[in-house]
């Protein structure tokens, strides 16, 4: 199909491999950072996993992880059944958190836009709330069990409606975005409602549950949310080049053969997935999906081979950071995860964004 | 070609039948075809339009007053606009494929600039040859740094779209379509916010493009000095759906200006012998 569009003389020839060369530099310079933040991330890991109430050290840390046998049962029991899972929920969580944000980004086509956007967190939020007043029991589950799931059914129930106006009503983005924020403060009343309604004890609850944490973390929903990222990652990544091109705007993605209304369609069922699965084990986590998409933005720019994972490893960064803050801010005591993410996450993001400012 | 739609015999007979002068046409190469209730469901642009039979290898400029339907026609050709009725192009059945087959076939740049992301010329240029997956993945970066060179633009390939100016933007849609070799170019204002050498500068490219590929470029614009000077044909778009189509020096005259547009004009030949157009008054 591609004949050659002009006779290159030996000059043009020069130009053309430097502007070439100039590119795979740029794809080169995307690889350090996507690498090297994930390196950072890892590093993060370690320091989080030797930090918290218990004194132990990463050198008692890494001895537990490398040889089990010698350790003593107490530690093994820290690191393997409290640090570990505590830690790795952090970066899945972060990691989901932040795909998703990203993802939701480019399909509203707006810079504000979080997984939450749409209502997901208020719906888990009020799923959460009905089994707390209600003081509901299922036969055959487990109470500590009942209240993720009916967080993630409700979150569930409210992108349905979101999907059932995307798809039968026909909206375009404002409309989605307008709606979603409606059904954010119908679902707001409705959790208010239920803590006018609930005693002392049980508000107390909710109230610590938007607030998140994740000291309910185990080995089985680390397991699970990992492998809600596994299945969403290479979704997403297998649609990076529409995702890219609807960067650049409706129409032109449109023009370039992209289906958008079924993209978005796509886009919203992952978002939908990744942030109900993540959020109904650990709570209401603010911020990472907003920010974490911006700081990959900013790193690596928008193409979304690079954007899509980059936002993913900034969440789970950023998620790794705020775990360790929320350990060693005040000692013996750890806080409540969504406290501290945006007191680790803003000063990073705005160091970022006047290092911009100042290269511009 | 490989999406061509395979009828049964039994269709395909009924069909004939049916539209026997539109088979006829079947074999014909180039570009025709008819549209119905083109535009909005309560208040359709136009009831019936022709779309006038244009050769392989010509600029053809589609000119008409703001707001007559240039741009939904473009995009009802391009198959973004639902519309009833037929259209083939060098014997596809372009009505009956889907918008991404379709797409395959034609480069369409629509009138909207790209928006300012910091993603660079060459990303969106190589996103696109990526999804439309008719490159062969190692050639790519040398055909977009070919046409960015051709453009005169590679200085600006690898900086952010949100850097650069609306008509730098411009450039790069329209760089966009020419990675491709697509059979059909549909291009809406693709001049709008370019100054007069960037004017030239794409109008070459198309030009090139065309003879290089014997594709058929549809060009909407409102400079109409441009149209005549570098047009095989100029298509006039009137009120519901009234075209005229033919050589440039036949089609733009002073009846035509007044009737399309409203305007007390003439046309005069420069002192290269050119015809141009100037205006008086409006009507």
């Amino acid at each position: 199909m591609s004949l050659p569009l002009t006779q290159t003389t030996p000059a043009d020839d020069n130009q053309s491999l430097s502007l070439q060369q100039q590119y795979d530099q740029q794809l080169h310079r995307k690889w350090l950072l996507l690498a090297g933040l994930l390196a950072l991330t890892l590093f993060i890991l370690l320091f989080d996993l030797s930090s918290g109430p218990a004194d132990m050290g990463l050198d008692t840390v890494l001895s537990v992880l490398l040889d089990k046998q010698e350790a003593d049962l107490y530690e093994q029991v820290i690191v393997w059944e409290v640090r570990l899972p505590y830690s790795l929920m952090a970066i899945v969580v972060g990691a989901c958190l932040g795909l998703a944000g990203a993802e939701m980004q480019t399909a509203l086509n707006n810079p504000l836009a979080s997984p939450f956007t749409l209502g997901i967190s208020a719906a888990a939020t009020l799923g959460a709330a009905i089994v707390v007043v209600f003081n509901l029991q299922l036969p055959g589950v487990s109470s500590h069990y009942l209240l993720p799931i009916m967080a993630f059914v409700f979150s569930l129930l409210a992108t349905m409606i979101i999907l059932f106006v995307i798809r039968y009503i026909n909206a375009n983005i404002s409309t989605i975005v307008l709606f979603g924020i409606s059904l954010f403060f119908a679902l707001n009343a409705a959790v208010s409602f239920l803590q006018f309604l609930s005693d002392d004890n049980a508000l107390q609850q909710i109230v610590f549950w938007t607030m998140g944490s994740l000291s309910r973390a185990n080995w089985l929903t680390v397991i699970i949310v990992s492998v809600c990222l596994c299945i969403c990652l290479p979704l997403a990544l297998r649609n990076v080049a529409a995702m890219t091109l609807l960067r650049c705007g409706e129409q032109h993605a449109q023009a370039n053969g992209v289906d958008v209304s079924k993209l978005r369609y796509g886009i919203m069922i992952r978002v939908s997935l990744l942030t109900a699965i993540s959020i109904c084990f650990v709570g209401e986590i603010g911020f990472i999906g907003l920010i974490a998409p911006h700081i990959a933005r900013l790193l690596v720019g928008e193409d979304h081979t690079f954007f899509l994972p980059m936002s993913a490893i900034s969440g789970a960064l950023l998620m790794s950071l705020a775990s360790v803050a929320s350990k060693v801010l005040i000692s013996g005591v750890v806080l409540p995860i969504s406290i501290v993410t945006s007191i680790v996450g803003i000063p990073l993001f705005i160091t970022l964004i006047l290092s911009r400012q100042s290269r511009l | 070609m490989k999406q061509q739609i395979v009828l049964s015999h039994e269709q395909q007979v009924a069909e004939s039948h049916k539209q026997k002068k539109a088979l006829s046409y079947d074999l014909q190469a180039g570009l025709y075809g008819q549209f119905a209730n083109l535009g909005y469901r309560k208040k359709p642009l136009f009831e019936q339009i022709t779309i006038p039979h244009i050769q392989p290898g010509q600029l053809v400029t589609l000119i008409g007053a703001n707001g007559i339907g240039k741009s939904s026609l473009l995009k009802a050709i391009a198959g973004l606009l639902k519309v009833e009725g037929k259209l083939c192009l060098n014997q596809l059945p372009l009505s009956d494929m889907t918008a991404k087959q379709r797409l395959g076939h034609i480069g369409y740049v629509p009138q909207a600039l790209p928006q300012t992301t910091p993603l660079t010329p060459f990303e969106m240029l190589r996103s696109s040859l990526l999804h439309l997956q008719q490159t062969p993945e190692h050639q790519i970066n040398t055909l977009i740094t070919q046409v960015f060179q051709q453009l005169e633009i590679s200085d600006i390939a690898l900086t952010p779209l949100s850097q650069l100016s609306g008509g730098q933007r411009q450039m790069v849609a329209v760089a966009n379509v020419l990675t491709r070799t697509p059979q059909l170019l549909l291009l809406d204002e693709p001049t709008s916010a370019l100054d007069l050498r960037w004017q030239l500068k794409v109008i070459d490219a198309l030009k090139q493009q065309v003879q290089r590929t014997n594709c058929i470029a549809i060009i909407a614009i409102h400079d109409i000095n441009l149209a005549l000077r570098f047009s095989d044909q100029v298509w006039v778009l009137g009120h519901a759906g009234v075209t005229h189509f033919g050589k440039p020096n036949k089609v733009v005259n002073s009846a035509m200006l007044a009737q399309i547009y409203g305007i007390k004009a003439r046309v005069e030949n420069c002192s290269q012998g050119y015809p141009m157009i100037i205006t008086d008054a409006a009507i």
